[in-house]
């Protein structure tokens, strides 16, 4: 009868683990791919173009940053409003994605307002390793919140 | 005003500003991720220790989750405030 519970309680964590799988690999797919695709198509063109691509090309007015909010965006909703497990983690988890939201919007406005200038110094390679260096911390966080969410 | 917003972007680029930020951003992301770890370990873990004293873990890791947000906004409100002077 014990060996039956147990295997019962291994079977629900197994398909427990199996379904938070199959959110992340969703989430990889449509959420973090669909998103870079604009950025991916513009690489393309150029490179059609004979352009010598470098990585100052993927994202020189900080488009990055906005993916960043987008997909941090996604994770909260997903991970608010999932249970009552874990609530106090998952709060914690939805906080940082937040804070993460928040420096990503007002650096993205505090960038495009300096391009304004014509003679100002940030240049696209800078901008754009800030904004790639951003964007993972951002996939690192997201990706911790959609686990949360699908864990019960 | 307006001119002065517009060159925080120039000087954002410069100096130890953009590693600041970096920084701000880094904690905050630990403390985020810390949870779901938190949670990983203890799904995924043989050990008694960790399964029988998983509210004590909890607690550890959102007081330790919120100092580290405590840490990261105070970060990014200064870098705010040494941009605006």
């Amino acid at each position: 009868m014990a060996s039956l519970a147990s295997s019962h309680v291994e079977d629900f964590q197994e398909y427990n683990r199996r379904e938070v799988l199959n959110k992340l690999v969703k989430w990889v797919i449509f959420s973090v791919i669909v998103s870079l695709l604009p950025l991916f198509i513009n690489l393309l063109l150029l490179y059609l173009n004979g352009i010598y691509l470098t990585i100052a090309y993927f994202s020189p007015h900080g488009e990055l940053l906005l993916i960043s909010v987008t997909i941090c965006a996604i994770a909260i909703g997903d991970v608010i409003g999932t249970g009552k497990k874990y609530l106090a983690l998952k709060l914690l988890a939805a906080g940082g994605c937040v804070l993460i939201l928040i420096f990503s919007s007002s650096i993205f406005a505090i960038l495009s307002l300096g391009s304004i200038i014509p003679e100002n110094s940030a240049t696209a390679s800078a901008i754009t390793d800030f904004s790639l260096i951003t964007f993972l911390f951002s996939l690192l966080t997201s990706s911790g919140c959609v686990y949360l969410s699908e864990v019960r | 005003m307006f001119e002065e917003i517009i060159k925080m972007g120039d000087v954002f680029m410069q100096g130890d500003i953009l590693f600041t930020t970096l920084l701000a951003i880094g904690i905050a992301s630990l403390a985020s991720i810390s949870p779901a770890l938190a949670v990983f370990v203890k799904k995924n873990s043989e050990n008694k220790f960790v399964q029988t004293h998983e509210n004590l873990m909890s607690r550890y890791v959102i007081i330790f989750g919120l100092i580290m947000l405590l840490i990261s906004l105070v970060i990014f409100i200064n870098i705010l405030y040494s941009l605006w002077r």
